[in-house]
């Protein structure tokens, strides 16, 4: 072992990103230019670094749970903080009516499952075979070996 | 002891027993989707090499510790020079 490296994801891969939602139960639609959420902006929580509460309701991309039509959806954005990749944007009222119990409180485990897809990819393209466990406390361990 | 740990300890175990340097990377996701990459086995600064499209296509590395393997095996080339 000689260095460990601690990470936060960026979405910058959407099919990965569809792959992860898929695994969550969760399609993404490509070029769905709204996502479903409360309808307009009450100011009790500040909108994400560069966007206005204008902003709400659009996107590019978007992720439903299929067959629901009550909960709320995800829609995928352009990042507007200068970083490359993209951005989720969700309503968390009422737990997005279902949507938060399929990726956690803060969408930790559409990243999670996002980061695994990505992961796999990544290191069976540069000649990796992989095993993939979880633990109880819900942590996936990716061990690749060459 | 969780997953992770028992994975890490057994790749020591392996690596004591058969003295072979098996060359894995292990990447540990948390519910949170907070990301721990530690490769094992890699002599040197190689294991940042091997690492390196793997944390570009994941994101941003927020913190990178190196360990003591790597420090001894620089001392190690240093002393050899003398």
């Amino acid at each position: 072992m000689s260095h460990v490296a601690q990470m936060e994801i960026d979405i910058l891969d959407l099919d990965a990103l569809a792959t992860a939602a898929k695994r969550l139960g969760m399609e993404l639609v490509k070029n769905q230019v709204k996502y479903k959420w409360y309808g307009h902006h009450v100011g009790d929580y500040p909108v994400p670094e560069g966007f206005t509460p204008q902003d709400l309701g659009m996107c590019l991309h978007a992720i439903r749970i299929p067959g629901d039509d009550k909960a709320y959806e995800i829609g995928v954005v352009k990042r507007r903080d200068g970083k490359p990749g993209y951005q989720l944007m969700w309503d968390f009222w009422k737990g997005g009516f279902g949507l938060m119990d399929k990726i956690g409180e803060t969408g930790g485990l559409l990243k999670q499952a996002y980061g695994v897809q990505v992961a796999k990819k990544q290191m069976l393209r540069d000649g990796y075979r992989v095993t993939e466990t979880k633990d109880k406390q819900g942590n996936i361990l990716l061990n690749f070996q060459e | 002891m969780d997953v992770y740990a028992k994975t890490v300890l057994g790749d020591i175990q392996t690596l004591k027993a058969t003295g072979n340097k098996m060359k894995q990377i292990n990447v540990l996701i948390t519910p949170e989707g907070e990301i721990t990459i530690t490769p094992t086995g890699f002599k040197g600064t190689t294991c940042n090499e091997a690492t390196r499209n793997l944390e570009r296509a994941l994101g941003t590395v927020t913190e990178d510790k190196e360990t003591s393997e790597l420090y001894e095996r620089q001392e190690q080339r240093q002393d050899a020079k003398y």
